[in-house]
């Protein structure tokens, strides 16, 4: 019973079409329609629009371009980049406000993120004997 | 010449300070007398406590070292003392005459050898020249400790033991400015500029006129700017109330902007209690504002004349005060090629000033061009504390579609994507693809796989 099922499943499938009738498969057919209906799609889209990312393909092979004019083909400004904001970059390194570890016990207070640290050091410490 | 006090020269010898080098030592000078008194000639272990403190925080370090911290005990070699060189007197202290020659020898000597054990090691982001003078800032309240050439001798020993971390002084010596010293200024905002920032009184021998009249304004350009905000402004600068631009009551963002600071001592904000409210928002502008802003204003994408590469310019602008003062590159990632850099993000000195960072060579594939990251580089920057652009973040990633429109339909179609081994007949449509025709590429595609397609049925 089962098996008169599948043949009758096979029947109907694309496969069987195929076979039959040298028609198409279903995803052959669906790989086509995608690949028309990518490519019309594709018209008229703002070459400078910043898409959202999408996973690495690692198999894609590179283009070649050698063919293509030398100027520019895609410009991204700031307002696709991001707007300058200083505030934004509060922490990098070598700047800012500085506070003593010996004035002020780290972890320091995280509002005001520090990156430099200052220190008095007496000489005496670090200068004994010269004829040594 | 003799020292003096209050005009009497007088002559001090260790003996007669002993007891102040006994009586105990301020938190703020670190170390242990007697256990380096039995040590060799110089004991670093307190400098590199320091730096390797500041490292496990992802901090860098600013030290000065100073041999007379008033109303503290005295911070001079205790071998020198002991040899009795000669010392002044001052109300509420001693300072040692900075003349005297065996003094002068030991700060040499120091100098370099402290030049050879730390000279660009990127945990120490800039050093104050100190030694000489209260607090090592090379005045003595009108005491006569400061012969002249002193400073200059200094200056010179740091020149020629410091070539790659930035040295600051506190005063507009010619020697310093032609060595490319950077100079630090420990009255912020109290006398640092004068006339209309100042309620209009005018001081010249305040630190900014000082600079103007040395003929020293564009000293930042190459040495940093630093220094302490002056104590008693330190808890009312950033309030909303604080009278700026009064007498001895100067703007913050107007010292910062002037003098081109990059950093600026100020305990005040990280004490106990610390700032909240507007006072918080303005220090944080404040901390912010100060140094280098770098931001990503323009990415271009260009066709190489290599076959499957493009090239990417990328044009950086500077947005802050002040220059970054070590190495500093512009890094380039996509998936499937090695990080790429180009240096010279730190030749940007002037606010608004911009630079194009071209790479070449970048593959000319949807997966690189997708996800393209840029991020500021530099042998400085700890990894956890990387430098952020102006954007706001480590890294300012995006897109850069192929010409022709992308991504293309063999890649982005789910059956491109499960084809871990893409026919030749494939691949050839692809790179017919990357032509200004990408329609036609499409329905050329769809056609060569329809054939491909029917010919692998029968």
């Amino acid at each position: 019973m089962q098996q008169i099922d599948a043949k009758a499943h096979n029947r109907h499938s694309s496969r069987y079409l195929h076979r039959q009738f040298g028609m198409p498969s279903f995803s052959f057919t669906l790989s086509f329609l995608v690949c028309m209906f990518g490519s019309w799609s594709n018209i008229g889209v703002d070459a400078t629009a910043v898409t959202n990312l999408r996973p690495p393909q690692p198999e894609d092979p590179p283009r070649d371009l050698s063919s293509s004019s030398s100027s520019s083909y895609h410009t991204l400004g700031s307002t696709k980049l991001g707007v300058p904001n200083p505030d934004a970059a509060i922490g990098n390194p070598l700047k800012g406000l500085v506070e003593s570890p010996v004035y002020t016990n780290p972890p320091y207070k995280a509002d005001i993120p520090l990156a430099v640290e200052f220190y008095y050091f007496g000489q005496f410490f670090l200068v004994c004997n010269l004829d040594k | 010449m003799r020292p003096s006090i209050l005009g009497i020269q007088v002559r001090f010898t260790f003996s007669r300070f002993h007891s102040l080098y006994r009586a105990g030592l301020d938190e703020v000078m670190k170390g242990n007398p007697d256990v380096v008194g039995e040590k060799a000639a110089f004991d670093w272990s307190v400098l590199d406590n320091a730096l390797s403190g500041s490292a496990s925080r992802h901090m860098h370090a600013v030290w000065r070292v100073i041999m007379d911290f008033p109303g503290k005990p005295l911070q001079v070699p205790r071998y020198l003392l002991d040899a009795g060189i000669e010392m002044r007197g001052y109300d509420g202290g001693t300072s040692p005459y900075y003349g005297d020659s065996q003094l002068l020898e030991a700060v040499e000597q120091f100098v370099t050898r402290m030049g050879k054990r730390y000279d660009g090691d990127k945990r120490l982001a800039f050093v104050q020249a100190g030694i000489v003078g209260f607090w090592g800032e090379w005045h003595t309240g009108g005491v006569d400790a400061i012969p002249d050439g002193v400073t200059d001798q200094l200056v010179g020993w740091y020149a020629s033991s410091f070539t790659k971390t930035k040295i600051q002084l506190r005063y507009s010596l010619p020697s310093g400015y032609k060595a490319g010293f950077g100079r630090h200024d420990d009255s912020f905002a109290f006398e640092t500029l004068d006339g209309e920032a100042n309620g209009g009184v005018v001081r010249d021998y305040y630190f900014w006129p000082d600079v103007v009249k040395q003929k020293q304004n564009d000293f930042w350009k190459r040495g940093v700017m630093g220094g302490e905000t002056r104590g008693h402004l330190q808890q009312e600068i950033f309030e909303p109330w604080y009278s700026a631009r009064t007498f001895e009551k100067q703007d913050f963002m107007d010292c910062v902007t002037t003098t081109h600071t990059t950093y600026i001592f100020h305990h005040s904000a990280f004490r106990e209690g610390g700032f909240t409210g507007t006072e918080l928002t303005n220090a944080r502008h404040a901390h912010a504002r100060m140094g280098y802003n770098f931001y990503v204003s323009e990415v271009a994408a260009k066709a190489s004349s290599a076959t499957q590469q493009v090239n990417i310019d990328v044009t950086v602008k500077q947005i802050g005060v002040a220059p970054f003062y070590y190495d500093l590159s512009l890094g380039l990632r996509c998936p499937g090629m090695t990080k790429k850099t180009v240096a010279g993000v730190n030749s940007l000195i002037d606010n608004g000033s911009t630079k194009v960072f071209s790479f070449s060579g970048i593959p000319a594939t949807t997966a690189c061009l997708d996800s393209v990251s840029l991020s500021l580089e530099s042998s400085y920057a700890y990894q956890k504390r990387p430098i952020k652009f102006a954007q706001g973040n480590g890294t300012v990633a995006f897109s850069l579609p192929l010409p022709g429109g992308a991504p293309t339909a063999p890649v982005a179609s789910p059956l491109r994507q499960s084809n871990a081994n893409p026919s030749p007949a494939t691949a050839t449509v692809t790179t017919d693809q990357g032509g200004s025709n990408p329609l036609f590429g499409r329905i050329f595609y769809t056609f060569t796989a329809f054939l491909q397609h029917i010919a692998s049925s029968f």
